[in-house]
């Protein structure tokens, strides 16, 4: 429901006038959605595992902890296809919104992108929510801001130059210019590979943590929360 | 053959208070193929040492490896060797079917896909639990998880495996049949490392033993050497409708038994008499003493329990 609501707040607070900005707000309450799907569902999947004892499991594993995260973070992600097209779907029905779209291939790949953005942001967090007994207040925490300062909803332009430039140090600032992009004609190509190219980095910062990580909780003797 | 060399741990305290020692200079070494033994009061460092040997722990001095592999220095090259099963119900996704679990597994010891399903279904069978394998593991009772514990892992053939009181809080069926399994898996070549609290699972599986109290071993020996070279003696029974509070009260003056129980019950007095190690008596003494028939006196050697509540209880005071 919460990526419903989303959407119905964005809607009404613009005005749902079937114009390019409603279908931007649409896919933007959408990944709004997928946003919240991988933050929260990758913390709890690893706070919970902690507490269930299966994070043992898996530490104990030669998998170590990169390869079941990525799968975690991924299945949370893959959630995020949901809301956007529950919220494409409620739009259409209770709003009536006509989208339009100017190139449907760009809005596919960009949003792929996005998706693959969120994993890679989630991958970088599960380090420390591996470490973190606090995993869902941080969840909490980065929830607003992250998709403010990416730019998921509003325009990224509107904000302060300063943070304008710290969402794109995020992947899926870059993968929302590319889904506007591809919603209203411009160029989703470079910010898409802008977004590859910088996952690609966050899952390389990643797997460095997370074989910290394997180190640190071997030395501290913390994996478990009971 | 794992071969532990001097090891410790320690624990950071709260603020203020000083780093809490779990083990300390622990050293044995395990033969391919035994069943080995850690025995041990709670809090006596069991886990502990468990979670070092299977990577789960850095130590804090000293070494263990396991073929050659040091756990602390090459955990990955470890892992695929070992198979650890810590007791309890944890450890399990409640929500997957015992099936989904297995395969979770599976994936992360990158088993291959073809004929992972054929194994899952034949390590299952293994350990009773083939008819449910379809069934979400959050309806299953503590015996079931326990076995499905095993068979996860087994999933990649382990040469060592780890069981942290895999019995426990098991009923007597589950539990022999654990031991069942358990005994089978070291008939056929599997190394193990067990730790239990049952001495009777211990005496009956173990080739030999280690006892460990507040972080140190205390033995490391076969359960038949150990009962043999207890400080206990052996425990006699009699009964009888004859005052031997005085001839028991002597022998007791005397240093000769180190406890003495006696019960009322169907018109008759129960005695039970344990017998200091140090100072043995055979059966046909004591009736003389009494001045009983032999007949009437049974004798128990010294079980795996009594060496071990020997060991601990002299080891804890010092």
């Amino acid at each position: 429901m919460t990526p419903l609501a989303y959407g119905t707040i964005a809607l009404l607070m613009v005005g749902p006038d079937n114009s390019d900005s409603a279908t931007v707000i649409v896919f933007g309450a959408g990944l709004l959605g997928a946003w919240s799907a991988t933050l929260f569902g990758a913390g709890e999947s690893l706070y919970m595992q902690r507490f269930t004892g299966t994070m043992g499991m898996i530490a104990a594993s030669p998998a170590g902890f990169f390869r079941p995260v990525i799968g975690f973070a991924l299945a949370s992600a893959t959630l995020g296809v949901y809301s956007i097209v529950a919220v494409a779907l409620w739009s259409a029905a209770v709003f009536g919104i006509q989208f339009s779209v100017a190139s449907i291939g760009g809005v596919f790949v960009a949003v792929i992108v996005a998706l693959v953005s969120l994993v890679a942001i989630g991958v970088v967090l599960a380090g420390y929510y591996v470490l973190s007994r606090q995993a869902m207040t941080v969840s909490n925490l980065l929830e607003f801001p992250i998709w403010i300062i990416t730019g998921v909803l509003i325009p990224a332009s509107v904000l302060w130059p300063p943070l304008q430039w710290a969402g794109k140090l995020l992947p899926l600032g870059w993968a929302t210019d590319a889904v506007r992009a591809a919603i209203a004609g411009g160029d989703w190509l470079a910010p898409s590979l802008m977004a590859i190219a910088l996952s690609g980095l966050y899952f390389g910062v990643a797997w460095i943590l997370l074989v910290r990580v394997d180190r640190l909780i071997r030395i501290t003797g913390e994996l478990e929360l009971r | 053959m794992i071969e532990v060399e001097n090891l410790g741990r320690t624990y950071k305290a709260k603020r203020g208070q000083p780093e809490v020692a779990a083990l300390s200079g622990v050293s044995f070494r395990v033969h391919k193929g035994e069943l080995f033994g850690i025995l041990g009061p709670n809090g006596a460092g069991k886990t502990t040492l468990i979670r070092i040997l299977s990577t789960l722990l850095m130590p804090s001095q000293g070494t263990a490896s396991i073929d050659g592999i040091d756990v602390a220095r090459n955990p990955q090259g470890v892992r695929p060797r070992i198979g650890v099963v810590f007791g309890g119900e944890r450890g399990l996704y409640d929500r997957l079917t015992a099936r989904d679990n297995m395969r979770f597994s599976a994936e992360l010891y990158g088993l291959p896909v073809k004929g992972r399903d054929a194994l899952i279904t034949q390590l299952l069978d293994r350990v009773d639990l083939a008819e449910k394998s379809e069934v979400r593991v959050e309806t299953f009772s503590r015996g079931m998880r326990q076995r499905l514990h095993i068979a996860r892992a087994l999933l990649h053939r382990p040469d060592v495996l780890f069981l942290d009181e895999p019995s426990n809080g098991l009923d007597p069926v589950a539990a022999r049949e654990l031991r069942r399994t358990v005994r089978e898996l070291a008939d056929g070549g599997t190394t193990i490392i067990l730790t239990t609290h049952y001495m009777f699972e211990a005496d009956e599986l173990c080739d030999r033993v280690a006892v460990i109290v507040a972080g140190r071993v205390v033995a490391v020996s076969k359960p038949a050497d150990l009962k043999a070279g207890a400080p206990v003696g052996s425990t006699f029974e009699f009964s009888g409708h004859e005052a031997f509070d005085d001839s028991v009260q002597r022998l007791v003056d005397e240093g000769q038994f180190i406890d003495v129980q006696s019960r009322d019950a169907d018109g008759a007095t129960h005695w039970l008499l344990r017998c200091d190690g140090e100072k043995p008596i055979s059966r046909e003494a004591l009736s003389r003493a009494l001045e009983i028939e032999t007949s009437r006196v049974f004798e128990r050697p010294p079980t795996l329990e009594d060496a071990y509540v020997a060991l601990v209880s002299r080891n804890s005071e010092s």
